[in-house]
């Protein structure tokens, strides 16, 4: 498969697994793209580690330092996996990927080039995992009552995927 | 052709109009029918219920009596089943008999499979009429794979219109000893079957297992429906 | 888990839940439900037969090899920060669990879903040292309100209905009655994001522990999962030992697998590994993991002519198509584990003389061998434990002189043919003594049966 194929297979799984998935051509359209999701007034987390996540944020107001306190996390993230729809964080770099977990949304970056087609794929890189990964699809979800679906239940409410190139 | 019927204990006993229709039918393609004197049962109840020497003694008569090299053929799923991927398995350590039961393993059939698989019967007329629906008996589908045939024969009943039942594969609830040592869960299951059958609109229920129909009959009779129940065979014969 | 087990009573138990009319449509909704799902989930997957002979091929090689497995595993997590404990039952793990909570003053614990610690009774057992656990798990949650114990191994609240739901939340927790999933959804994540943050101690399962990085995997999808096993810094997880997969490679095939089976899904929201403790220059991770292996029995099981049974890897996907789950439900099996895996694995576990009602569970219908994703052949081992039964002594003394009487005329025509003419002419006394719901069905033995038709 091409990247563009991986892509786009990689977005129409994530959004059947209700992410949002959207795609930008540059920083300027990330930061405008994060501008959009993130809710009117609410704090924001971010690691601003990479050259990524400081031109996502670049500009944003309410930014907070603690996690546990944000509405919305937007972090780069380790990778995507196609096959599933997936974004994966870990406990790299000294990442917390509690913040991905606390916050009621979570904005997800990942570039074109980390998203690995299959899980095979993905699971050959990780020769040495570190403490926590989390392959995530999707928001949280329960069907406990009655088998119907609910989304937003410990976890995010909402996960959106920005794919840069 | 010649062929060796296995009624089985259940027609032999409560259906004999099956083993009727089921010689008629063959007799019909021009096969000679031979039934073996003697035969009694499979062995299914014993062995169902954790009885392998009793089963291995079922399994051993039957053996003696149906001997040569001409196809068994019978008119239940379930039993043709119990010879075809129990005996061999129940016998695989006996010097003298392990051979026979795959002999006897390959030979056999059920009714359907032998109509469709060596008869082609399927591409003759049937004369059929009124709605017919069709239930899936779990060890013919499930351990003897047969699917299709059932449904080729019950298209070739010209007349007849065929609604499939919602769930066909549910089990009847019948299950040999299962029925006698938990018949609420038996009645119940046999329930739904009858409740699958009505949704059909079916005025007639058919399949290959003469203890299934005996539970769907009983199901639908315990409802007050006046839908009814016929082996396969029945109708094929009638529809001659 | 704290209840006795009422297993022998499996057929009164039963009786109980076909008159429960509710349950009944619960019961039905669900199954019907996962049924839906499941077919659609697998219908995206071209090599579902390669996939689970697969499967079956890799959870074989791990219990062929089970020693060594979990001298690997035991080796690499512990090399990566955590304690691994071998627990060889029950007992023994759950004082080496509450040992080590009260050894750090923890108060209140915040439990992931956990089918071996309700085998063992692990809750009970802290609760009465004093220690609160606090079920995240919103299934798990909803019965540890309503005081009862789980009735799938996935859906453990399937049981109940929307209505029943809302009127625990209001009862028990002061809110305003609602019966909409949503809503009562959101006030679980309230109430649970408190206990999160507060707990001393995570406490959970893990679906699979992998060999060769000494790492848990948790398929979950409510977020509770997660929270238990990186936010409070004691992290204590119990599985049972033959849960171990040899590699990380392996996981694909039951990433693919697992949760289509169990909900339908084709990933669940999270699947976390967790690889050890915190360590230097991370922000995340418990900064003390015990792992507990449980034994308990498995070890036995694993010697004796049941093993493959070992391989299940706890998805449901056989309770879902189970026509006797559908219509008893999990509670009648009376212990941990319902359906047909629950009948068989209840019954090695447990012991024959606790459990012997439970192999009668089962019309041999086949539709659960149709769906286990590792080939477990649950037919066969029903089969062999029927056998067991009458071997160890737990079949009915009129049973087993019934089957010699069939074993005796099914070989003797003569006599065979003596009992059909002996059947009819008694037919109304048969009738009368078995009753309606037995010997009612069956119709009346023909006067000419088919052998005296055929020349």
């Amino acid at each position: 498969m091409s990247r563009e194929e991986v892509v786009a297979v990689f977005m129409e799984r994530a959004a059947l697994a209700a992410a949002g998935a959207a795609q930008v051509a540059d920083d300027a359209a990330l930061r405008d793209a994060v501008a959009l999701l993130v809710h009117e007034g609410k704090p924001v987390y971010c690691p601003a580690l990479t050259a990524l996540e400081q031109a996502a944020v670049l500009g944003l107001a309410n930014r907070v330092e603690n996690y546990a306190v944000a509405d919305a996390t937007v972090e780069e993230v380790l990778a995507g996996i196609a096959e599933t729809g997936s974004i994966v964080c870990a406990s790299v770099a000294g990442r917390a990927v509690q913040a991905s977990l606390l916050p009621s949304h979570h904005i997800a970056i990942v570039p074109s080039w980390k998203i690995y087609a299959t899980l095979e794929e993905f699971f050959a890189s990780l020769t040495s995992p570190p403490t926590n990964v989390a392959i995530i699809t999707g928001p949280s979800r329960t069907a406990d009552i009655e088998l119907t679906l609910a989304i937003g239940v410990h976890g995010p409410e909402r996960l959106d995927i920005i794919v840069t190139p | 052709m010649r062929v060796q019927l296995f009624g089985t204990c259940m027609v032999d006993s409560f259906y004999p109009e099956v083993g009727d229709a089921t010689v008629r039918l063959l007799e019909h393609f021009g096969v000679e029918v031979v039934f073996p004197p003697g035969q009694t049962c499979c062995g299914q109840p014993a062995f169902n219920a954790g009885y392998r020497n009793e089963a291995r003694g079922a399994a051993e008569h039957f053996l003696s009596i149906f001997t040569g090299n001409d196809p068994i053929v019978t008119p239940s799923g379930s039993c043709a089943a119990m010879v075809k991927h129990h005996y061999p398995e129940l016998l695989k350590d006996d010097a003298k008999l392990a051979e026979t039961s795959r002999s006897a393993a390959g030979r056999v059939y059920e009714m359907s499979q032998f109509l469709v698989q060596v008869l082609r019967a399927h591409e003759k007329v049937f004369t059929g009429s009124g709605k017919l629906t069709y239930h899936s008996s779990c060890h013919l589908t499930r351990i003897l794979g047969v699917r299709e045939e059932p449904l080729l024969l019950i298209s070739a009943l010209q007349g007849a219109e065929f609604v499939p039942m919602p769930d066909a594969m549910r089990c009847c609830g019948f299950g040999g000893m299962f029925m006698a040592k938990l018949p609420e869960i038996s009645c119940a299951l046999a329930d739904e079957k009858a409740e699958s059958i009505m949704a059909t609109g079916a005025d007639t229920v058919t399949g290959c297992d003469s203890a299934c129909l005996m539970t769907i009959a009983d199901g639908l009779q315990r409802r007050g429906s006046g839908i009814k129940v016929k082996h396969l065979v029945q109708l094929l014969a009638e529809g001659l | 888990m704290s209840e006795e087990q009422t297993s022998r009573n499996f057929r009164a138990n039963s009786a109980a839940s076909i008159a429960d009319s509710s349950l009944r449509a619960a019961m039905k909704n669900a199954t019907d439900t996962f049924g839906t799902r499941r077919t659609a989930a697998f219908g995206a997957i071209p090599d579902l037969e390669a996939l689970r002979d697969k499967a079956s091929e890799v959870r074989m090689q791990v219990l062929d090899y089970l020693p060594q497995y979990l001298e690997k595993f035991t080796a690499n997590a512990t090399s990566a920060g955590a304690m691994v404990h071998r627990a060889h039952d029950a007992q023994s793990a759950k004082e080496l669990i509450g040992s080590i909570l009260k050894e750090r003053g923890v108060k209140m614990a915040a439990k992931g879903k956990s089918m071996v610690s309700e085998e063992i009774g692990l809750n009970a057992h802290l609760e009465a040292a004093g220690i609160e656990v606090v079920e995240t798990d919103l299934g798990e949650y909803i019965i540890q309100l309503e005081g009862e114990t789980p009735s799938h191994i996935i859906v453990p609240a399937i049981h109940k209905n929307r209505q029943q739901v809302g009127r625990l939340f209001a009862d028990r927790l002061g809110v305003p009655y609602s019966e909409d999933p949503q809503v009562l959804t959101k006030i679980a994540r309230k109430v649970m994001r408190e206990k999160f943050l507060a707990a001393d101690a995570g406490i959970s399962g893990a679906n699979f522990a992998i060999a060769e990085s000494g790492s848990l995997v948790l398929f979950t999808n409510e977020g509770n999962g997660r929270m238990v096993t990186s936010v409070p810094k004691l992290h204590i997880a119990i599985l049972s030992v033959e849960k171990l997969l040899p590699s990380l490679a392996d996981l694909p095939t039951f990433i693919r697998l697992l949760p289509r089976s169990a909900t339908g899904q084709a990933i669940t929201s999270y699947v976390s590994l967790i690889t050890g403790t915190r360590k230097p220059g991370e922000a995340t991770g418990a900064e003390e993991l015990h792992i507990v292996l449980l034994d308990n029995g498995r070890s036995e099981i694993l010697a004796g002519e049941c093993r493959e049974m070992l391989k299940c890897i706890r998805c449901g996907a056989c309770m879902n198509v189970c026509p006797v789950y559908r219509t008893v439900g999990g509670h009648a099996y009376g212990w941990t584990y319902p359906g047909p895996m629950g009948m068989v694995l209840t019954t090695l576990l447990t012991g024959m003389e606790k459990s012997y009602p439970l192999v009668d569970a089962s019309t041999l219908c086949g539709a659960c061998v149709d769906v286990c994703p590792v080939r477990i052949p649950l037919v066969d081992l029903i089969l062999k434990l029927r056998g067991r039964r009458i071997s160890e002594g737990f079949s009915s003394s009129r049973e087993k002189l019934g089957m010699r009487f069939f074993g005796a005329a099914v070989k003797n025509p003569v006599i065979f043919y003596w009992l059909e003419r002996v059947s009819r002419l008694f037919w109304p006394v048969i009738q009368k003594l078995s009753g309606k719901n037995v010997a009612g069905r069956l119709p009346e033995p023909s006067s000419k049966p088919f052998h005296r038709r055929m020349p």
